[in-house]
């Protein structure tokens, strides 16, 4: 076999598996990778992944646990320095976004209003099985793997 | 003869050694008192330990964001309490968010107490 053959055959094998991957995980999102980060966020919600929010926002979420959307997360300074260094090199800036003045929660952002609107934000606090808007796997089964499809 | 400096260290040890004993005297009522009633001075959103906990401690929990708490009861969850830095990590916050303090070692030994009774 020709080397060009060879290598033909790879990049397909490369493009049509990366193809059936996208296929299989529509809507999906990495999910967190870092085991401090996903045993510490993930004992009292899912361990969001970083993409979720933009670096900022992470930053000023981890520069007060203490006061943690109304409860104290707080952590000892080294598990909140690894925490905190996954999150914001695993994401980035995001287009309207004020870099001084962060959301500080997900459900804020655009992409999620416009993804969940009243409706879906009735029926999330309405049932209790779902307790919250902020429970993705509440809707979505597979979001603690990074799938969000419906 | 023992040199008075061993001596006092020997009963400075006698006393530390004896603390806990003396503090260990956990009221499992108190901490049913403590566990079931309703606080101030903390987060608005968690008066109580029964906000998350539920006020069956043999009973599942749920988070604010909807997650579930494995039971609180040693009869119901043989891991709890196994793990004193994780017990005491939880103490910390949990405390801070419920009444806006630590709690005392007298108050967490009634809890204890308590959620190993029943």
């Amino acid at each position: 076999m020709s080397r060009l053959r060879v290598t033909l055959a790879a990049a397909c094998t490369i493009a049509f598996g990366a193809a059936a991957f996208a296929e299989e995980n529509e809507g999906g999102i990495m999910p967190v990778q870092d085991p401090t980060t996903q045993a510490e966020c993930s004992a009292c919600h899912m361990a969001y992944p970083p993409q979720l929010l933009p670096q900022e926002s992470w930053h000023a979420i981890m520069a007060d646990l203490s006061n943690h959307f109304g409860e104290d997360a707080s952590l000892d300074p080294a598990t909140a320095r690894t925490i905190e260094n996954y999150l914001v090199s695993n994401t980035g800036s995001m287009r309207g976004v004020d870099p001084a003045n962060p959301p500080l929660r997900i459900t804020e952002m655009n992409w999620f209003t416009h993804e969940h609107g009243q409706r879906l934000r009735n029926r999330a606090a309405g049932d209790s099985r779902i307790g919250s808007i902020s429970n993705c796997v509440g809707c979505h089964g597979g979001a603690a793997n990074g799938n969000f499809g419906d | 003869m023992i040199p008075g400096t061993t001596r006092t260290a020997l009963l400075l040890a006698m006393c530390i050694a004896g603390a806990p004993t003396l503090t260990a005297a956990a009221d499992a009522a108190a901490g049913q008192a403590f566990f079931q009633g309703t606080h101030s001075g903390g987060k608005p959103d968690t008066p109580s330990c029964t906000t998350c906990h539920t006020s069956d401690p043999r009973a599942m929990g749920k988070t604010r964001a909807g997650k579930p708490i494995d039971p609180m009861a040693a009869s119901a969850n043989p891991n709890r309490f196994t793990d004193p830095a994780k017990v005491e990590k939880w103490f910390l916050r949990n405390c801070n968010s419920v009444l806006g303090r630590e709690c005392t070692a007298n108050e967490k030994a009634d809890v204890l107490a308590y959620l190993k009774s029943i």
